[in-house]
């Protein structure tokens, strides 16, 4: 560049520039593309290495972020509630809250030993408050490893409370002191870096989380039939789970941005999801009959020292399970406590000698023994005895041998056959129970007596095909479809025996009940096909379910399976069924005033060692036999107090049952004065009263004779004698129907007024009439369900004209009309 | 310097310092040239500098803001003069520094506010001091600019020196003091603010070597005059010493630091400062060598090589290799960082739109500004900023290379390398961000948040800027 050359340096550079300057400024020029070409190797390796992340793997790291960013919280949705028949509550959820823990939090206090002494004080102070050990607490903080984890759950609110205060402490207000907010000291370093102490709050590592508990505000009511729900509301047995996801509902989702701080961050991605609550599910159970059954099994555990019990009460026109229940029960808020009194004692006896003995031979500790125990005891309380226990039917079953020979035509009503006590068949002997022999019968005094040999005879006329035919038609080779997971699954050659390889012997033990096994579900709805005219219908439990809103979204109609047998036949072997109760062994079922139709079973349970000699008592029945509304199944499984007769053990049972729920159903008692009770009185001479002349009579003596006619006497007015009665002498009354005795005239000629029934319950009309001092005669034909649904009637019509004077001691007769149901009631009836 | 031809004679200035007045002026009216010449005649007789100084300092005379004194006149007229007088900037690299400057601004704000909200409760508390130096650093870049490069040559020994005693001074001295962490010690505190010597020593390398370099250019190009002889191997050696002793011990003071980055940078900037002036291939094959030896040994397992590294830098190494460990802590940062390019993406999440700033990457307006950049401007705004980076190291490279006459040889090797220096910085942060390189501590030239170093980063500007007045522009 230099043109002009001065003097030396001139010169100097001109040479350099000529001979060496365009070399050396080529070669610095090249060292400095060199270093250019460094930088931009540098670039390109930088580039393709930035493209990897934010064009390849964009994706996916995009994904780390938002998993970082965003907090996903789940929404839950309220589990639906229970409700039996009349909207009676049975379960229901409320919000509580979980004590959790952050132990990485703890990582914040750098000091060891600091940290270990502030995490004992944080579980010592902790402990008592969620009712744990301060052990159990500072196992859950030491695990410094998580993030977040469980301390209590389902802590209520006398409890969250608790923590709370113990976590955020309270502000001084007038009337309290405040407290402060539970802290520690530690060290930590300032923004110097020098090391300072400072508080370490609690809260920043405990706290509160929504949780939900599940109520059961009867206890143990219909426990095996409702089941409970685990930890997050997920249904473990029963309904809970067979309906888990209709009662669960849609959780929810709130989706929102956080910083590294946890601290609220502005972003579009927020979004948020209404959780759906779960349906409530409304039952066909009606209470009031569950309680009927609960109360009697209850009392026949008691008495019958049995294993267990089962009983079932079902519509048989509908199919609708109006009670269902078993013994042992359980508490419902506490499904993992033993709560029976018999189980509870017969755990604590087992680590005497002589369950050790028993034991030898599975060798096992006495801890596991024990744990072993009450984990049987456990599952024997939890179980739905009714759906899941298998057994064979017995003489039950001999109701259905007789349908099927009846439709087959194969035996006729009045067929004779003569029992000598036994019979040879396939080169076994089979006896009758009454070893001596029945003599000679027909074919309904054969079902009265249960004769087994008898229906031996019936069976093989039937023949193993027609036999097993009818088997499957009754439903008793599948599930009934009441639960299709919780019921026990019949098996082919397991559980009973298929047509194909059914042998002659098998078919004669077969048809009187032995050698197949059943639920007392299956065994119910069989007979209730033949109490419902032939026609086999599905059993269900759940009428409807209701949104959050409370709007019906799926109802359950009755499904008709098949029609077994016709209905001629049906009302062949219910009249049979009918004499069982009225002079043959089912007598104890026999309920005054409804034609209850029955059949008693003693059967054998399977021949093992375990339960060798142990027997289940089971009595089946439905009323009334002209028009049945309802059958019910009692079981007893081993029974331990020396009885095994269904007879003796479950008629009684079935029999109280049924009585007190036609009652409640406002199925009319109609008492007949042909129908033989025994061979010397009448029905209506036994069990409805003549009133017994009384006037004259000093107090206590009428009262004595009025008792002995097992009527009630209530006495009206001041005097000594008795003046006047109402009923009047010679008139009949039902049992326990009230008889008016007057002292004075005065008191005789009081009048009263006659309530308005119109529109009431039968028991609010009853109360009326009592406070009223008249006499209710309830007058009522309804089915006690209508499509499924409980009808809840109300009076529409009485005798006496409301609000005109009557006589005290009047009776009324009261008619009652049907409402679909009680939401629906509006004053305006169905017709 | 006095025997070095003068070849500025085509310049439109003339030279300050020279006895010999130059014979030709392009001054622009006859007038006012008539009026300089009277002034420069009367000034120059009149030299205030006091003799120590100028002796100190050679060439302080031709300060430009000085000259006018002597040659146009006292006062702000003659000011104004001088200035016009000049030649004016390469165009080209001021919009570039402004351009980048500009966009740092702006990214660090927006990378910064969540940060700076969260730890110091106010969104500006970074962005307000950042862009007070800016300004700050602006005034300084135009006022350097204005300074004939000969006076950076006369303050180049200076400046190593100082650098040497600051190095020295931050090992006793530092932030770290008392703070349980004495072994790091990068920043000396002063005025309640603090700097990082490593900073300032890495320009004392650059003026030195330029200096020194063009001094000695003879002995390094092993030739002396006209003739062309071989030298001996020692007294190479002798050429290359200054050279490796100030680098040698600026890195190893820094070293002592517990400062890896800068010890591994500065040694670099000396090695490609004595590379660019002219030291023979060969020197280079000895710590190439020596690396390449280092890591065979390390791998090898050799127990005092590895004992050198210490724990920490190698758990970085560790991070860097294993991606999965340590995710809480070790690989934190570089997580976050590649969480925030991927979230970014080609296009990007749009500016101020960035989620992963919500204090997931640490120090966003640091050292990890990039990753930001990549989440708000996609992978075309990262290419697009790389790319500025690149048109200002090529440009102060091109003003460099226009150096041509000898006696430029100092502004050339200062051009290439500041931006030798700024150009590796942006890479290994870039590479750092990007996970290309194991975590180091280098923060992103005009765009990390650090006052004093943005400040000296646009006075180096400031520098390139005046070297580019000095030469014709091509074309």
């Amino acid at each position: 560049m230099a043109s002009k050359k001065t003097g030396r340096a001139g010169q100097w550079a001109a040479s350099l520039k000529k001979k060496r300057g365009d070399n050396v400024r080529r070669k610095n020029l090249m060292r400095a593309y060199f270093v250019l070409a460094l930088l931009a190797v540098g670039a390109v390796v930088i580039a393709l290495h930035l493209s990897t992340s934010s064009i390849k793997n964009a994706a996916a790291l995009r994904q780390h972020a938002e998993n970082n960013q965003l907090l996903d919280t789940v929404l839950r949705p309220q589990r639906g509630n229970i409700y039996d028949a009349n909207m009676e509550l049975l379960a229901q959820s409320a919000n509580v809250k979980a004590v959790v823990c952050w132990p990485s939090k703890f990582l914040a206090i750098e000091d060891e030993d600091e940290r270990a002494a502030i995490m004992t004080a944080i579980a010592d102070a902790l402990a008592p408050l969620v009712d744990k050990k301060p052990e159990t607490v500072l196992a859950q903080l030491k695990k410094t490893k998580n993030s977040s984890l469980s301390i209590r759950v389902q802590a209520e609110k006398p409890m969250s409370d608790a923590v709370s205060l113990y976590l955020f402490g309270r502000k001084k207000t007038s009337t309290e002191e405040g407290v402060a907010a539970a802290s520690y000291l530690y060290t930590t370093k300032d923004a110097t870096g020098a090391k300072v102490k400072d508080k370490f709050y609690a809260a920043s590592v405990v706290g509160l989380d929504p949780d939900t508990k599940r109520y059961y505000p009867k206890g143990t009511f219909a426990s095996s039939l409702l089941g409970f729900t685990g930890r997050d509301d997920v249904g473990l047995y029963g309904l809970e789970q067979q309906f888990n996801k209709e009662l669960t509902g849609i959780p929810g989702r709130k989706l929102t941005a956080q910083n590294a701080a946890g601290g609220d961050m502005a972003s579009d991605y927020d979004n948020y999801t209404d959780p759906i609550d779960g349906n409530s599910l409304v039952l066909t159970l009606d209470a009031t009959i569950q309680r009927y059954l609960e109360r009697e099994l209850a009392q026949a555990q008691k008495d019958t020292k049995a294993n267990a019990t089962s009983g079932i009460v079902m519509d048989v026109q509908s199919g609708a399970v109006l009670a269902m229940a078993g013994t042992p029960s359980y508490d419902l808020n506490r499904p993992m406590e033993v709560s029976d009194e018999q189980v509870r004692k017969a755990l604590e006896k087992i680590n005497t000698a002589e369950a050790k003995k028993k034991d030898t031979d599975t060798k096992l500790t006495e801890a596991e023994r024990k744990e072993k125990a009450l984990t049987d005891a456990q599952n024997n309380m939890q179980k739905n005895h009714a759906i899941t226990d298998i057994y064979y039917p017995g003489s039950v079953f001999k109701c259905l041998t007789a349908a099927m020979a009846l439709e087959e035509k194969v035996w006729g009503l009045g067929d004779h056959y003569y029992d000598t006590g036994s019979l040879q068949l396939g080169g076994r002997t089979y006896h009758c129970h009454k070893r001596t022999g029945h003599g000679d019968q027909d074919f309904t005094h054969a079902l009265m007596n249960s004769c087994n040999t008898y229906f031996i005879t019936v069976g093989q006329k039937i023949g193993v095909q027609k036999f097993s035919d009818y088997f499957e038609a009754f439903g008793l080779t599948e599930q009934t479809g009441f639960s299709t997971f919780a019921e026990t699954k019949p098996k082919a050659g397991v559980t009973y025996h298929a047509g194909k390889t059914m042998s002659v012997v098998d078919l004669a033990s077969s048809s009187f009940g032995q050698s197949f096994q059943v639920t007392p579900l299956q065994m119910l709805t069989a007979i209730s096909a033949i109490a419902n005219g032939g026609k086999l219908m599905t059993p269900y439990i759940v009428d409807r379910e209701l949104d959050a809103q409370g709007n019906t979204v799926k109802k359950n109609e009755p499904t008709m399976r098949r029609q077994v047998v016709s209905a001629d036949t049906a009302a062949k072997v219910t009249e049979m069924m009918r004499q069982v109760v009225v002079d043959g062994t089912g007598k104890n079922g026999y309920v005054p005033g409804y034609r209850v139709a029955g059949k008693t079973g003693t059967s054998q349970k399977m021949v093992t060692s375990e339960h060798d000699g142990k027997y289940v008592a089971s009595f089946v029945c439905f009323a009334p036999a002209d028009n049945p509304k309802i059958a019910c199944i009692i079981t007893i499984d081993e029974p331990g107090n020396g009885q095994i007769n269904g007879s003796v053990l479950a008629a009684p049972v079935a029999e109280r049952v049924m009585e007190d729920s036609l009652i409640y159903l406002n199925v009319v008692p109609q008492y007949s004065d042909t129908q033989k009770i025994g061979s010397t009185y009448s029905e209506k001479e036994m069990y409805y009263d003549e009133v017994p002349k009384v006037v004259g009579k000093d107090i206590k003596e009428a009262q004595e004779l009025v008792k002995k006619n097992l009527l009630t006497a209530r006495v009206i007015g001041e005097g000594d004698k008795i003046v006047s009665q109402v009923p009047a002498a010679g008139e009949h009354l039902y049992k326990d129907g009230v008889v008016l005795l007057y002292t004075t005239k005065e008191a005789r000629e009081k009048n009263t007024t006659a309530p308005d029934f119109m529109h009431m319950t039968p028991d609010e009309a009853k109360a009326a009439a009592a406070s009223a001092g008249l006499h209710l005669l309830v007058k009522s034909d309804l089915p006690s369900l209508v499509d499924g649904v409980r009808v809840v009637p109300r009076a529409y019509r009485q005798s006496l004209a409301p609000g005109k004077s009557f006589p005290q001691g009047s009776t009324v007769t009261v008619t009652f009309k049907k409402y679909s149901s009680e939401t629906e009631y509006t004053g305006t009836f169905v017709e | 310097m006095k025997d070095v031809p003068k070849t500025t004679q085509r310049s439109r200035r003339p030279a300050q310092k020279s006895n010999t007045m130059p014979k030709k002026r392009t001054a622009s009216s006859t007038v006012q040239r008539k009026k300089s010449r009277e002034k420069q005649e009367r000034v120059g007789e009149v030299d205030r500098l006091p003799a120590i100084l100028k002796r100190i300092v050679p060439h302080l005379s031709e300060y430009r803001l000085w000259t006018f004194d002597y040659k146009r006149g006292t006062g702000l007229t003659g000011l104004v003069q001088a200035i016009r007088a000049q030649k004016s900037v390469d165009g080209f690299f001021l919009c570039m520094v402004l351009v980048l400057l500009a966009a740092g601004l702006v990214m660090m704000f927006s990378a910064g506010y969540v940060d700076a909200q969260e730890h110091l409760g106010n969104a500006y508390a970074y962005i307000k001091p950042q862009a007070t130096y800016a300004l700050l650093g602006l005034v300084i870049m135009a006022v350097v600019s204005n300074v004939n490069p000969k006076v950076f040559r006369g303050f180049a020994y200076i400046a190593v020196a100082v650098s040497f005693v600051l190095l020295v001074v931050v090992l006793v001295y530092h932030t770290n003091l008392g703070a349980g962490r004495e072994d790091i010690a990068r920043y000396i505190p002063i005025f309640g603010g603090t700097f990082q010597p490593s900073e300032i020593a890495k320009l004392g390398l650059i003026l030195f070597c330029a200096a020194s370099m063009e001094a000695r250019r003879a002995e390094i190009y092993g030739n002396t005059g006209r003739v062309k002889k071989r030298v001996s191997w020692w007294r190479g050696l002798l050429a290359i010493a200054p050279y490796v002793v100030v680098v040698g011990g600026m890195s190893g003071l820094v070293f002592l630091e517990h400062h890896l980055s800068g010890t591994i940078l500065i040694a670099f900037l000396g090695m490609v400062m004595m590379w660019l002036g002219g030291v023979k291939w060969y020197w280079f094959m000895i710590p190439i060598g020596a690396v390449a030896a280092f890591y065979l040994l390390y791998k090898a397992g050799f127990s005092p090589v590895v004992k050198i590294f210490q724990s920490y830098m190698l758990e970085r190494v560790k991070a860097w290799q294993d991606k999965s460990y340590d995710p809480l802590g070790a690989r934190w940062q570089v997580n976050q960082s590649l969480y925030a390019i991927g979230s970014g993406g080609f296009w990007g999440s749009g500016f101020g739109q960035s989620k992963q700033k919500h204090l997931y990457v640490s120090e966003p307006h640091n050292d990890f500004i990039f990753s930001i950049l990549c989440e708000e401007f996609g992978y075309i705004g990262a290419i697009i900023t790389m790319l500025l980076f690149a048109l200002l190291v090529k440009q102060g490279f091109t003003i460099a290379s226009r150096q041509n006459s000898s006696d430029k040889r100092f502004n050339s090797l200062l051009c290439m390398g500041i931006c030798f220096q700024v150009g590796m910085q942006a890479a290994l942060n870039i590479a750092v961000v990007t996970d290309t390189i194991p975590n180091t501590g280098i923060g992103l030239p005009f765009f990390s948040y650090g006052g004093t170093s943005l400040v000296i980063l646009l006075a180096e500007m400031g520098m390139v800027l005046s070297c580019s007045r000095t030469t014709r522009r091509r074309g």
